[in-house]
């Protein structure tokens, strides 16, 4: 990252304009890209959860760039070896010492494709690292840069082959995002796009371009532009009001008949640190109950389970979850 | 229990109702006999035969007796026999005192018959038509009673005044400012049908945005959660407007 004295925009401008920049290259995906800011200014997690072809890895790309971060990606699979992640000693034949090659955990945006393939071993790896920040080398222990954020997707569809990823490690994720397909008019804008992207020369021969070859190089802000966003939205106001519908809405869940296993106090943290963030994005120095009820899918649902019985009565956890936070406003 | 021979009967056998006598070795000449069968509730005593051994020209057997009414009777009255046997009597006491009067037997009494099948049919509709009318009357008056508990008391808005002012003033506890919020959202959810099917994160953006509800919404929002909070008494006015109706 570049290092920047002072920040150049206020918080508010600074994030709407990040908005924007992904906007331009990525098609319908607003929800997403706050999710991704809203991750990033609270040093969370995110787990993306969607088909396909849904431009996760360009949404990605485009807003490491606009951000000026550091962007490396991962693609989970079976045969991948925790050192492939966070790297390992080598041994330099004409020094006759190991060096450490650090791997590609070391990145300040680390997409980790269709992380459930990967054995648990190396999900056990890259889940330790989101979780201190800090990764061990043979002997030598190192600090991750700073900002780190982990993006994960999965793929809810090839459940064949893949290791699903045990609870208590969903629980390091702060947030679970479902991507849904784009609605018509998104998807036609997509196309037009598409349609206007043309051909790339490259010395005597060309290819054809791609959105990544649309993605703007120039970083929007600095370094500081980020630390003093992260600042704005630890500062942002939460009452006693909302603690008051955070802890309600928690506790309803670790009483819900259908509920093995409610949420966690770590999901209110998230709930709580999440909502700050999103109201900074939407321009308010205080958080409202919009804040809870936007953001709680995607906080509490990776973080509850369903009893026997409740699969047995075809009932499914987003049901359950959304019957929990009608509750709570009736 | 008492075990007589024929041969040695000195006095009459007897046993009290409700307890077995037992007569044993009792010869009688001829076929097998049996007991007869009970063929209704009024027979005084029961027999069986509990043991069967031949004899010269006939049987020994051992009789059970059980008596229900106390006097005295013949065994032979209660045996089927194929040749005339001698009496064998024996005697069924009581253990109630002497001259207790049995109960009276009960009487049918028939219930005097109100006309005819067309009359009880038309007192009968008659009865319906009345109990109909009474459930009609009834429901009339509590819907009265209904419309005027809302009206007299207190409108909502009404209600909510002391509430708002306590909130806009961040008084009171934080569990009763938060029970108002979800009071107000409760509220609007079951005044817009329409809405009211719509998942929380989509409901309050749509309220916020509605014209009539968004106004108390919004204020509440700032008394609330914002860090500071500044109203007055008019605006409070203003904001319940819609809550008159």
């Amino acid at each position: 990252m570049s290092m920047a004295p002072s920040p150049v925009l206020d918080p508010t401008t600074y994030l709407q304009e990040i908005r924007e920049r992904v906007g331009t290259i990525v098609v319908g995906q607003d929800v997403v890209v706050e999710r991704m800011l809203i991750a990033l200014l609270t040093s969370g997690h995110l787990l993306l959860e969607g088909m396909p072809g849904l431009a996760k890895t360009l949404l990605v790309n485009t807003l490491a760039r606009a951000m000026h971060l550091a962007f490396r990606r991962i693609q989970f699979t079976i045969d991948l070896l925790p050192s492939d992640i966070l790297g390992s000693e080598i041994l330099d034949e004409r020094s006759g010492q190991f060096r450490t090659h650090h791997g590609p955990v070391f990145t300040n945006l680390l997409l980790a494709d269709e992380i459930n393939r990967a054995a648990p071993k190396v999900q056990g790896a890259l889940l330790e690292a989101m979780q201190e920040r800090r990764v061990t080398i043979g002997n030598q222990s190192y600090a991750l840069p700073v900002p780190f954020l982990v993006i994960a997707t999965q793929n809810p569809i090839e459940q064949s082959g893949t290791f699903e990823l045990p609870e208590a490690q969903l629980d390091r994720f702060m947030l679970c995002h479902r991507l849904g397909y784009p609605t018509p008019e998104d998807e036609e804008e997509i196309l037009r796009r598409n349609l206007k992207l043309g051909v790339k020369r490259d010395g005597a021969g060309a290819v054809a371009r791609t959105e990544f070859d649309m993605i703007r190089e120039e970083a929007i802000g600095t370094e500081a532009d980020l630390v003093d966003a992260m600042e704005a939205a630890n500062g942002i106001h939460v009452s006693d009001v909302f603690l008051k519908h955070v802890v309600d809405v928690i506790e309803r869940t670790r009483h819900h008949p259908d509920l093995e296993l409610g949420c966690s106090p770590r999901a209110g943290i998230s709930l709580l640190k999440a909502s700050r963030a999103r109201a900074l994005l939407h321009g308010r120095d205080y958080v409202v109950p919009e804040d809870l009820f936007a953001l709680a899918e995607d906080v509490m649902l990776h973080r509850i389970r369903l009893t026997y019985e409740a699969l047995a009565e075809g009932k499914t956890a987003a049901g359950v979850l959304r019957e929990i936070l009608e509750a709570s406003v009736s | 229990m008492l075990a007589f021979g024929l041969s040695a009967w000195a006095e009459l056998p007897s046993q009290r109702v409700g307890l077995p006598l037992v007569l044993r070795e009792v010869y009688l000449p001829g076929g097998e006999v049996k007991p007869l069968p009970r063929r209704d509730r009024e027979q005084p005593v029961s027999i069986r035969i509990l043991d069967v051994r031949p004899a010269k020209e006939g049987f020994r057997y051992d009789f059970e007796i059980q008596g229900f009414e106390p006097g005295d009777y013949h065994l032979a009255d209660f045996l089927e026999t194929s040749v005339a046997i001698e009496a064998i009597p024996f005697r069924v006491t009581s253990g109630m005192p002497p001259g207790l009067k049995p109960p009276h037997e009960g009487r049918v009494i028939e219930m005097p018959e109100v006309g005819g099948y067309r009359t009880r049919m038309a007192l009968l509709a008659a009865l319906w038509l009345v109990g109909l009318v009474a459930i009609l009357l009834w429901k009339r008056r509590r819907a009265g009673e209904v419309v005027e508990a809302a009206q007299v008391p207190a409108s909502l808005a009404e209600r909510l005044r002391p509430i708002l002012d306590r909130a806009a003033k961040g008084d009171g506890s934080a569990e009763d400012r938060a029970q108002l919020e979800r009071l107000i959202l409760a509220h609007w959810r079951e005044r817009r049908p329409e809405w009211a099917q719509l998942p929380p994160a989509e409901l309050l953006p749509a309220l916020r945005r509605d014209a009539e509800a968004a106004p108390l919404l919004l204020a509440l929002e700032r008394w609330l959660h914002a860090p500071t909070q500044e109203t007055s008494a008019v605006e409070i006015e203003s904001l319940l407007a819609p809550y008159r109706a």
